[in-house]
């Protein structure tokens, strides 16, 4: 088991592997997040109870939570996708983190768009200077750093080691930024605004979350996964392997 | 060893000394660029209303770190064109020592312009020789850890034509935490809190960028001349 495991997980690395092998997984991921972020999304906006004290307007949790996690989680994954290119040059962890960047950066956008909706409501106010969403707009400038890097410099081998250098820096400094915003928001402004502390919450309400948190999930690695399928399309177009798979895909 | 690596580091240092010395105009920009963009702000501003001396230790800041982030796009581009850096992925010298001593120059010469400025400048915001003494202290860290990260932004950026903006965006983010710790010192000295913790954390912030930066800028420089 394990040993097919890794043998599977070296062959990853390597773009043809990938581009067959990930394809029915492209599929199954697809479907199987679309159909979890529908149920959860009927079952938390018709049928999950509303809050006793934000009433409806909690109802965008279902959105907000599962692209604040991933925000994060897709920028760790860059940064370590990145680590794993500049030690051992596999090109496809560098394409892995290029397609990691826009994902991450629009979950980033998402989680800040969805919070300042639902904090007119609850909040009175689009933006507060609050930690927690300055350390977002932060992680934000991140992405947008690393993907414009990217981006404007012209040579491929070097764009994709200065991304990824950067990407690393950045993931380091996340825990000091994040610290330190924490130190210069309780300075000024001690809990002015904090989010209402919510009883325990019932599980007609965290279940639909649960199941909207994994979908999105689901659908991070599709992104991923189609994402770098594509980067490889873009790449690999003059090689042979590739010419092969195109002829038997319009003879078939 | 450690005599001949403090020979490298030294022969750097003079380089660039000699170098600030005959070209003026590389760290006398950044001291313009920072008067005159002082100066155009409480323009814009209604001083009668506002406090000035309340924000102006954040636009000392920010100013400051806009001049390094300016200047920044020079320090490698001409070496780079000459082959300079070429010869430093060669020379028997770890890399990272001799980016300590270029930065450690560049910080010199546009931090000490800043640092000689900030005073003047201070009189005309209505602060007292106290707190003017406070923003000196704190941008004599402040400064070497932008420094640090503006040269890492300018070595990621060298082998574009074109640095300027893109440098700007990947160093900014980077800066937010020595820029909430220094103007954060002053917010505690306006209301009176002790300034001890604010000044260790500054320093370590200090310590943790000299220690690690010059190794990702030597990476920086690999990346961009190989």
């Amino acid at each position: 088991m394990w040993q097919a495991f890794k043998k599977w997980f070296h062959q990853m690395g390597s773009p043809i592997f990938f581009f067959q092998g990930m394809k029915s997984w492209e599929f199954y991921l697809g479907w199987l997040s679309f159909l979890m972020i529908m149920i959860a999304l009927l079952w938390g906006l018709f049928y999950a109870p509303p809050d006793y004290q934000q009433g409806d307007s909690f109802r965008i949790i279902y959105i907000h939570v599962p692209s604040a996690s991933l925000a994060m989680t897709m920028y760790a994954s860059m940064a370590i996708a990145s680590g794993i290119f500049l030690v051992w040059r596999i090109k496809m962890a560098d394409m892995i983190a290029e397609a990691c960047a826009p994902i991450g950066a629009s979950f980033t956008f998402l989680a800040l768009v969805s919070g300042a909706i639902w904090g007119k409501p609850t909040w009175g106010t689009w933006w507060v200077w609050d930690a927690r969403l300055t350390s977002m707009l932060i992680l934000l400038f991140l992405y947008l750093g690393v993907i414009v890097l990217r981006e404007t410099m012209t040579v491929g081998f070097r764009s994709s080691r200065a991304a990824a250098l950067l990407a690393i820096i950045g993931l380091i400094n996340l825990p000091i930024i994040k610290y330190s915003v924490d130190w210069w928001n309780t300075l000024h402004q001690p809990a002015t605004f904090k989010m209402t502390e919510k009883p325990s919450m019932p599980p007609e309400m965290w279940i639909p979350l649960l199941i909207s948190a994994l979908g999105h999930y689901l659908w991070a690695g599709w992104a991923v996964i189609r994402l770098a399928r594509i980067k490889i399309i873009n790449r690999e177009s003059d090689s042979k392997w590739f010419a092969e798979w195109l002829d038997n895909r319009s003879s078939a | 060893m450690l005599a001949a690596y403090f020979k490298g580091f030294q022969l750097i240092w003079m380089r660039e000394w000699t170098l600030a010395r005959a070209n003026k105009v590389d760290w006398f920009n950044a001291l313009i660029f920072f008067v005159m963009c002082i100066s155009i702000l409480p323009i814009t501003l209604d001083v009668q209303q506002l406090d000035l001396a309340h924000i102006a230790p954040s636009m000392i800041w920010i100013v400051t770190l806009l001049s390094f982030m300016l200047s920044a796009d020079l320090w490698f581009k001409l070496d780079f064109e000459q082959g300079y850096l070429h010869q430093w992925l060669i020379s028997p010298f770890p890399v990272f020592l001799l980016v300590i001593a270029k930065v450690f120059a560049h910080w010199f010469f546009v931090g000490g312009g800043i640092l000689l400025a900030t005073p003047f400048v201070a009189v005309t915001m209505n602060l007292s020789i106290s707190e003017v003494g406070l923003i000196l202290a704190t941008l004599i860290l402040g400064t070497l850890v932008m420094a640090f990260v503006c040269a890492l932004g300018a070595a990621l950026t060298l082998s574009l034509r074109q640095a300027g903006v893109l440098l700007v965006i990947i160093s900014m983010p980077l800066n937010v935490p020595v820029i909430i710790y220094g103007t954060g010192l002053l917010n505690q000295f306006d209301q009176g809190l002790s300034l001890s913790g604010g000044f260790l954390i500054l320093a370590s912030i200090v310590c943790a960028t000299i220690t690690f930066m010059p190794f990702a800028i030597a990476t920086a420089l690999r990346i961009s001349i190989e």
